[in-house]
């Protein structure tokens, strides 16, 4: 048996012990909350993104083209075809119709389009998606906003948008250009776009850009053409709409420079698309005659 | 007594809790520390020293010798020396050449001079060179351009106190009205900026443009001014950055400022842009300040 007494040895050593022990806490506690500081500084750089909503916004009026998403393409409502491609995109979690119009809600629900009604004053596209999401309640973090008369829009395309802001903290806003064709270089109709070495971008114009001292388009430069497909962080999508006109987007008649004139970040992907896009009534026929050369039913 | 050893296990004990102390202290102080250096480092950014350079060359395609050529009986880079000396935010203002007659005629006028390489090919890459060979050390460097020997020392200051006023742009300018007629002119660099005047982009083209695809006499449209100001640690690295795209398709080489995602502040001034690139802008420019009283 030991001389020394066990009782009292151990329990200095057992406060030592309990010292140590008491540190450890302490020092577990300093890391936990480093840890939540980390935390809460990187999920400004790390936001996950990850529930996703695609909102087709269709409305009946127009001053060319009246019901234009209720047009047959080869026999099928155009906007059937753009909600179908959209079903196929991998990244998104729902696809909702947002429309004003019952005519409209009626086609849609028939072939199994879950639909948003909204209001006949929302002034463009974005303003009804951020009247959708307000409408649907659930918490979405990415919105795409894919315009309903892109019918052979790659859901692809709307992946790729995803998946760039998703991987772009720092960006509120992703979208998609494709090779602008030089004939189109001078068309104040198709939009130009420039972006910086890291695919932000940098402006978008209906004049063409990147100019050069010669005045004309050079036929050897990549030019950028601007797609209308558009995902939008969900936060920022609540408070855009309301942001007023910027002097750019007016004199361009251009909205995407509301988000680069307000100092926002835009990711730009670039993609192989040939733009169909249906304005008019003749839009329809180069579409069906496109269609039918591809074999696309 | 116990036969174990008390000293040792409460020596033991003692420094063992010490270390421990010592150490959640050390940890701490090291994390704060470091953690206020960078954040205070980061967005309180002083930049107070500056330093003015006047770029001037020999050689030139067009105007060879440009900077001594006398204007109104003076060589142009002492009338641009003389309006650098009078902006109040410059603590320093030196030439940097390459040829030994334009430095023997700024020593002539009292200017510091640098000598620097002649296979410098911009200013900016000539103003970095000269910064090297400065050895104190400024934090924002104003490349003046010797060949607007109107300028206002007003925009000089203009410029450093917008870059000062925004740590986190490392390059900053300046626009001024751009005339219509020179709407379409390729020779006049059109700038749109944002709602904080940062610059968005810069081009040969009429920006912003719009659906008619004419000037609008209606819209405020901004001519870039050839004057810059450079965060001198952005300064050190960037004439080794590789040209960019847009920089070359434009010809333009502030785009590579833009390209590399580099945030740029402008400034809007009133300035009648009178650079002098071909013998017959002497002329021009010597009626203007005959009629302005200007010697």
């Amino acid at each position: 048996m030991a001389i020394c007494s066990p009782s009292s040895e151990s329990s200095s050593a057992t406060s030592g012990r309990a010292w140590v022990v008491h540190a450890l806490v302490v020092g577990a506690a300093v890391v936990a909350a480093v840890g939540a500081h980390a935390a809460v500084y990187f999920k400004w750089f790390r936001k996950d993104r990850s529930r996703v909503v695609g909102i087709i916004p269709a409305r009946f009026a127009s001053s060319r083209f009246e019901g234009k998403p209720l047009v047959r393409i080869l026999g099928k409502p155009m906007i059937q075809r753009t909600w179908e491609r959209a079903k196929l995109a991998s990244t998104l979690d729902h696809v909702v119709v947002a429309t004003d119009s019952e005519k409209i809600a009626e086609c849609c629900r028939e072939f199994g389009a879950d639909v948003i009604m909204t209001s006949e004053s929302c002034k463009n596209g974005t303003e009804r998606c951020n009247e959708a999401l307000q409408k649907l309640g659930k918490n979405y973090d990415v919105v795409v906003n894919i315009q309903g008369d892109e019918p052979l829009i790659e859901p692809d395309i709307i992946d790729g948008v995803v998946r760039a802001l998703q991987g772009a903290p720092d960006a509120v806003f992703s979208t998609a250009v494709t090779s602008l064709k030089p004939e189109d270089g001078l068309d104040p109709n198709r939009v130009k776009c420039v972006v910086d070495n890291h695919g932000y971008a940098i402006y978008f114009s209906r004049g063409l850009i990147p100019f050069n001292k010669s005045g004309k388009v050079n036929p050897q430069f990549p030019y950028l053409l601007h797609l209308g497909i558009q995902s939008f962080d969900s936060k920022f999508l609540r408070i855009y709409p309301q942001l007023p006109p910027t002097p750019l987007q007016l004199e361009e008649d251009l909205e995407q420079l509301k988000v680069l004139e307000n100092g926002y970040k835009m990711k730009v992907i670039k993609v192989d698309h040939d733009a169909h896009g249906v304005d008019t009534p003749e839009d329809v026929e180069k579409i069906e005659a496109l269609m039918r050369e591809r074999n696309i039913s």
